[in-house]
């Protein structure tokens, strides 16, 4: 569908005319006015997940496809947001600053999303129950949080598909004292990357990626459609393949020379250097369902943020220093009291 | 009575205190990301990656300690700092071991 200039129509309601909203419980469309529902799915749902490749070395120019939409730029973060239907907020889902209307520069179709399966109370839930059981937080830690904004956004990633053939060098030592010996080996292994997700928004880093989304299951894609962003922000995809990759450079290195280490089946192996060829790249550009919450503790701005799809919730928190003091003092004790024994025994 | 082991063992809490503060944040930090983040991602390798500077920090402080209470036993500050030379190499082949790892 053409993803710029959404109607109207097709997130009003039959019935009456009244505006409607995705609803994450019944995964339908919701009249507001009448209380209507309207379902979305369609014979050809299952083809959402479909995946497209990608080849890096073809000399492909990739050209946004989308233009000229309104979107609400963040006067603080930068991040620019779409609102299906009736602008929700006048305060940017990321980092709550105020938000701007203006016309999108650029910007790349969606090819799929995963519908919100979570409601607002439920990751309200989840956000209490997170921060309450945060070790050496602050006392005054869940009155801060109770105080924040939980907005809910469809946050752009990618997924990538890649074979790697490796061939790799590395080292482990055996041994101690003058018999430590360091030996060197080298190996080929094959690796099978299967949807990486990777973030497509400054404003999703990797760790709350892998703090919230454990399980990317591919049959909750949807074809996109403006009514299962009705009621809701979204984010564009703003960036093309190359960078998306270009991004997850650093990651797949840190994951290939995981797997290098678990190869050579040695507890110390370090990885000396690897090379891989990569094949198969096929991608897809979709939008996955979060919550976020903003809360501000002593001037710092954080966030906790909870996934739409299952409600894992990972963030940001400060900790107490005279809780970090006491724990730190235990432990310090504890190593002491083992240490000044085994000195006046004299053990060794 | 000789009062210095009890001061050294005492300036050695305090400053073992400071420093494992960092500490306490990495084990919290190792802790949350083994029940939080997605075992084996990128995210969670990073989070549990330097463990071991936890370690380092409890081995040093145990060492210190054999000595002060050697010395507070013996009241042979030199001698106990002989007899540690076993335990220092021991400790330094712990680390030398953590290190490469």
């Amino acid at each position: 569908m053409e993803q710029s200039a959404v109607s109207q129509s097709e997130i009003q309601c039959n019935s009456c005319g009244g505006q409607c909203a995705f609803d994450p419980a019944q995964q339908d469309l919701l009249c507001k006015s009448c209380g209507s529902l309207w379902p979305l799915a369609t014979e050809d749902d299952h083809k959402a997940a479909e995946e497209f490749p990608f080849n890096p070395d073809a000399p492909m120019e990739e050209f946004p496809g989308l233009q000229g939409d309104q979107i609400h730029q963040c006067e603080t973060c930068g991040g620019a947001v779409v609102f299906t239907g009736s602008a929700l907020s006048e305060n940017c889902p990321y980092c709550n600053g105020p938000v701007v209307l203006g016309i999108e520069d650029k910007a790349y179709a969606t090819m799929a999303l995963v519908p919100f399966r979570v409601n607002r109370d439920y990751a309200t839930h989840r956000i209490t129950d997170w921060v309450s059981r945060r070790f050496a937080a602050p006392n005054d830690l869940a009155s801060f949080a109770e105080d924040g904004r939980v907005a809910s956004v469809y946050a752009p990633f990618w997924t990538f598909d890649s074979r790697e053939a490796i061939e790799y060098w590395a080292s482990y030592t055996t041994g101690s004292g003058d018999s430590r010996r360091r030996h060197h080996v080298s190996g080929k292994m094959d690796v099978l990357f299967d949807d990486l997700l990777v973030p497509a928004s400054e404003h999703v880093t990797p760790l709350i990626r892998d703090g919230i989304l454990h399980d990317f299951r591919p049959e909750y894609l949807r074809p996109y459609r403006a009514g299962y962003l009705a009621g809701f922000a979204a984010e564009r995809h703003t960036m093309p393949v190359r960078k998306g990759l270009r991004l997850n450079k650093q990651d797949k290195d840190l994951l290939i020379r995981n797997k290098i280490k678990k190869h050579v089946g040695r507890q110390n192996a370090r990885v000396d250097r690897y090379r891989t060829d990569t094949t198969g790249i096929h991608y897809r550009r979709i939008l996955l369902p979060v919550w976020i919450l903003h809360y501000s503790y002593r001037g710092t701005a954080k966030k906790v943020v909870v996934s739409g799809i299952d409600g894992r919730t990972f963030g940001e928190r400060p900790f107490s220093p005279w809780k970090l003091a006491a724990y730190s003092a235990i432990l310090t004790a504890l190593t002491m009291a083992l240490g000044l024994i085994w000195g006046a025994t004299g053990i060794l | 009575m000789d009062l210095s082991p009890l001061v050294a063992a005492v300036a050695l809490f305090a400053a073992s205190t400071a420093i494992g503060m960092a500490n306490v944040v990495k084990i919290i930090t190792i802790y949350e990301a083994k029940h939080e983040l997605k075992q084996g991602s990128a995210g969670w390798i990073r989070s549990i990656s330097g463990w071991t500077l936890v370690v380092f920090w409890l081995l040093i402080t145990w060492f210190l300690a054999t000595i002060i209470g050697d010395w507070h036993v013996s009241g042979d500050l030199e001698g106990a700092l002989d007899r540690s030379w076993l335990r220092l190499q021991i400790v330094l082949e712990i680390m030398a071991a953590l290190g490469s790892d």
